[in-house]
């Protein structure tokens, strides 16, 4: 069944339409009925009267014709008239169509993912009630310096104190935990207080929420997200009732969460369970609660702080009387509208998909012009038929309407697919750590706004050559190279200024894409200054002596070392120092003898830890270069003393520096390696020196194996990772910023490409006279191929030297906004004009060929 | 073909015609061209069908208004009948047409009297 002729006989039956045509034939019928009755009653046969009545009355088509015009539903039939004329148009031009839907739908999808994201995480409301009014509690020091963690007594008094402020306030904490079993797993979780859920209300497939037990103890139960249960107890066919050891704690499935069903958090973990359930066995030391809650209705986040201050300054009391705490509110109504660290990226992404709607509305403004000039002959006839300006410009517009419309249905199947792949792509990095994001779809409320972006796009792009052409067309003149915005603006002046705007907005657009893509590969070579296959990250829960004594023992690992820090999981934490009465921040890490020998960091200077300092905690210090050359830029850093401020404030201890190392990467890949180092011996009875690294002979699959087993065989938790893996898990969001910014080029170089095919067509369809005459005086094929040729690159070049500044200054922009970038890389700088320059010359191919064959006699005779 | 004695109807009179035929009371297509005819005296001719968009037109403009009956003849037929709005632009019209007739009139008459 044909769907246009069937969306009208529908639209015809819901406004009356059939009706005013049943009518209108009735009408004419009685008419014509009468007068044959009267002219039988004259004599004449009955058959002969009929067809007298019928010559009598006239052309009824024409009458009716007349009826339609005056009727309430001639829109409709111009609609449809005009809908009809655009399809067999859009039929005709095949080559045409296809290249508008094709921008327009990447265009649509581009946006619709963009939407989709920027919806799910910074515009949809949380699922509560008064999500408008969700708050998080943060308390700031004089410095700026802000708190938003307390241990759980601390967390109930200050919620107890909330006076008529708030009207709940709930306790909040995700942590990672250890499931016990056959083979243990590591989960993350939330922890909360028992109100959480009277908030949440999550929509539950099985059971209940936990519950306090009767003496108000949290009772021992947990709540699974869809994903932890499909994780965790995938087998069971109803979970509820099962136990899993959390932490060495036995707790009992109380519920399930229906699919897709979270928090209040972007990510989901794999269960919730009640504050206090499990804390004791808790890997991290003791755990810490952050406060969420709603504000009463009419009250103000300051009004609120306000009422909480002296709970927060009671709270503070023992801490330092230089400094001054107060309470601050933040309203956070969606699930990641305060997180200001993450508001330059969506800024980044909106500029980035902004650019790449301005480059598709250009395409399809030059697409349409090339069209509708290459048929202005045909406008012309239909002026001269009697149609006029606002119907022929309508009959534009409907084309462009009716490819917006097909490419808003394309686009909308494309930004489907798209979505599911970006979330499946997070959803693998995030679920090894048994979390799940917040789903992103893109819902009817979307799919409108497509829609509506489509019709504005359709209208937008469509209107402009719609009048342009027809303005020609009523002026009656034939002339190809017409004139534009009344005379002011030559065709060939649009025509170059399209094709600058192409080039111009490209470039940045690609060359941002390849800054990201290069960034990212840099990771890859990141000069960290280990031995990144055979330095193993242990991350063993809870490390033990007896551990250390197993692996040592094993063959294939060369040494085992404890630290407070290991290396690419952050930078180091820095400490208020002192060297020769001069303050600093300095980076400090705690490790055992043989941390150096372990990472493979020659000593360059001096010795190393010896066991006993280990053991005593000796106050001696190993810097690395850097720091030595910071310090002591002129002397020998060995033999030298450097204090630390520890445990207590303005306390310091001297420390004797006995050695200097090489330096190292201690942070992030794109910090570089670390600019102060200052490590101290311990061990692993110290309470922050809890980290374990391996070094092996070779770094295989099965020695990692190897070392799973010996931690299960001293009953502890071990995921071991070599450095490569881990610096690869710091690479995962910037390959997945490259891959969206190279997606993102990728489309932009396809959009420009089409785009600059569109206008050499234009202007070959535009200078046909002008070939042919040249070509009659003389011009050789090839000379005109070269013409045309030759025109493309030059105003490439213009739109090169236009985009070059504005790509520095997005280029640098984007190198403020993320800290790693490099804002120069001369061969992006290089290769992307040359690409672009390339796709100009390939892009103008087809249409200089097809001016080169222009046969001069028909493209005279044609004026 | 029209004969001497008929006359082609003048560009803008139609409407007023067909106001004028209606509000001698309520009828059809048909009957609006009958009695037209008889009005005029027959004076008048034009296409039959005409008179349609026409009555259209007004009906439109809510000059007059229709709803379907039954005719003399048994069959299902449209009735037209003039509103208030179209008895009063009947009345303007027709003041207009005397003016412009007697204008012409004085017109041709002082014409034939300068020769």
């Amino acid at each position: 069944m044909n769907i246009g002729p069937a969306i009208f006989a529908w639209l015809k039956r819901l406004t009356g339409r059939e009706q005013f045509e049943s009518d209108m034939q009735d009408e004419l019928q009685f008419h014509i009925a009468a007068r044959a009755d009267e002219l039988a009653q004259g004599g004449l046969p009955p058959a002969v009267a009929l067809r007298q009545a019928r010559v009598e009355f006239g052309a009824q088509e024409r009458y009716k014709e007349e009826g339609r015009e005056l009727s309430p539903y001639r829109h409709l039939d111009n609609l449809r008239a005009d809908l009809r004329y655009a399809g067999r148009g859009l039929r005709r031009d095949p080559g045409f169509t296809i290249l508008a839907v094709l921008i327009v739908a990447a265009m649509l999808t581009a946006n619709t993912v963009l939407f989709a994201f920027l919806d799910a995480f910074f515009l949809r409301r949380l699922p509560i009630a008064g999500a408008e009014r969700h708050f998080e509690l943060t308390v700031l020091n004089q410095q700026g310096r802000s708190e938003r963690q307390w241990p759980l007594a601390d967390v109930e008094t200050l919620i107890s104190s909330r006076g008529g402020v708030l009207e709940m306030a709930y306790a909040f904490s995700a942590r990672r935990v250890i499931i016990g079993g056959r083979e243990p797993k590591r989960s993350y979780v939330e922890v909360v207080s028992a109100n959480y859920f009277q908030l949440v209300r999550p929509p539950l497939a099985a059971g209940r929420t936990p519950a306090r037990g009767a003496t108000g103890a949290p009772a021992p139960e947990i709540l699974l997200s869809y994903t932890g249960y499909k994780r965790l107890l995938g087998s069971a066919t109803n979970p509820v009732g099962h136990t899993l050891i959390v932490d060495g704690v036995s707790l009992t499935v109380a519920g399930v969460l229906r699919e897709g069903a979270g928090g209040l958090e972007p990510v989901t973990p794999d269960f919730w369970m009640l504050a206090g359930t499990a804390d004791a066995n808790a890997s991290a030391s003791p755990p810490r609660y952050s406060i969420g809650g709603i504000l009463r209705e009419g009250i103000s986040s300051e009004q609120a702080a306000a009422a909480l201050a002296p709970a927060v300054l009671d709270l503070y009391k023992n801490g330092s009387p230089d400094e001054r705490y107060r309470a601050a509110i933040e309203l956070r109504p969606t699930y990641l509208r305060e997180r200001r660290e993450l508001q330059p990226l969506a800024l980044g992404l909106l500029l980035l998909f902004g650019l790449v709607t301005l480059i598709a509305s250009a395409n399809l403004t030059s697409l349409h012009l090339a069209r509708a000039t290459a048929r202005r002959r045909d406008l012309t006839i239909r002026v001269a038929l009697g149609a006029s300006r606002a119907r022929l410009a309508g009959h534009l517009v409907a084309e462009s309407m009716l490819i917006a419309g097909i490419a808003a249905f394309a686009a909308w199947g494309l930004s489907v697919a798209s979505l599911q792949a970006l979330h499946g792509l997070v959803f693998r990095m995030v679920s090894d750590a048994g979390m799940s994001m917040q789903p992103i779809h893109a819902d009817a409320r979307i799919f409108v706004a497509v829609l509506l972006l489509a019709g504005l796009l359709g209208v937008g792009c469509g209107l402009g050559p719609a009048l342009h052409s027809t303005r020609g067309a009523l002026e009656g003149a034939l002339r190809r190279d017409g004139l534009w915005l009344a005379g002011r603006v030559s065709a060939g002046r649009l025509r170059g200024a399209l094709v600058v705007l192409q080039v111009a907005l490209s470039l940045p657009l690609l060359v941002c894409a390849g800054i990201l893509v290069r960034s990212a590969a840099n990771a890859n070579q990141a000069d960290t200054g280990f031995d990144l296959d055979r330095i193993v990250d242990l991350r063993a829960d809870p490390p033990a002596d007896r551990l250390l004594a197993r692996l040592r023992a094993l063959p294939g690992v060369a040494s085992v070392s404890t630290a407070a820090s290991t290396p690419l999981t952050g930078p180091l934490p820095h400490y208020p120092s002192r060297v020769a009465g001069s303050a600093g921040r300095l980076g400090f890490n705690r490790v055992d003898e043989r941390f150096f020998e372990t990472l493979g960091m020659a000593v360059r200077q001096g010795r190393g830890f010896h066991a006993e300092e280990a053991w005593q905690h000796a106050p001696v210090a190993v810097i690395s270069e850097a720091t030595a050359r910071q310090l002591f830029p002129t002397a020998s850093a060995t033999g030298q003393t450097i204090e630390f401020e520890v445990g207590r404030e303005g306390e310091y201890q001297p420390y004797l520096i006995v050695g200097v190392v090489p330096d190292v990467m201690s942070g992030f890949f794109f910090q570089g390696r670390d600019t102060t180092s200052v490590y101290t011996p311990g061990n692993l009875e110290r309470e922050n020196q809890k980290e374990v690294l391996v070094r092996l002979d070779r770094g295989t699959g099965e020695d990692l194996d190897q070392l799973r087993h010996a931690c299960a065989d001293v009953g502890v938790f071990c995921e071991p990772m070599t450095l490569r893996k881990v610096l690869g898990q710091q690479r995962i969001p910037f390959l997945v910023g490259s891959q969206v910014a190279s997606s993102l080029g990728l489309l932009a170089l396809v959009l420009a490409c089409l785009g600059l095919h569109g206008l050499a067509r234009f202007a070959v369809v535009q200078r046909t006279r002008e070939f042919g005459v040249r070509m009659a005086l003389g011009a050789s094929p090839g000379h005109i191929l070269r013409n045309v040729l030759g025109e493309s690159l030059r105003r490439s070049g213009v739109g090169l030297a236009v985009g070059l500044p504005l790509s520095l200054t997005l280029s640098l922009l984007l190198a403020t906004q993320v800290p790693f970038l490099e804002s120069f890389h001369a061969i992006t700088y290089l290769a992307v004009p040359l690409i672009l320059l390339a796709c100009a010359l390939l892009a103008s191919l087809l249409p200089a060929i097809r001016a080169a064959a222009i046969d001069p006699v028909s493209a005279i005779r044609e004026d | 073909m029209t004969t001497p004695s008929q006359a082609q109807i003048l560009p803008g009179t139609l409407d007023l015609l067909i106001l004028r035929a209606v509000s001698l009371g309520p009828q059809h297509g048909y009957g609006v061209l009958l009695r037209l005819q008889q009005i005029t005296g027959g004076a008048i001719t034009l296409e039959q069908g005409a008179l349609y968009p026409a009555l259209w037109r007004l009906e439109r403009q809510r000059l007059l208004e229709s709803k379907w009956g039954i005719s003399e003849n048994n069959r299902r037929a449209k009735f037209y009948a003039i509103t208030k709005a179209g008895r009063v632009r009947l009345e303007k019209e027709r003041a207009a047409w005397d003016r412009l007739v007697s204008a012409m009139q004085l017109a041709l008459g002082a014409k034939a009297a300068a020769r």
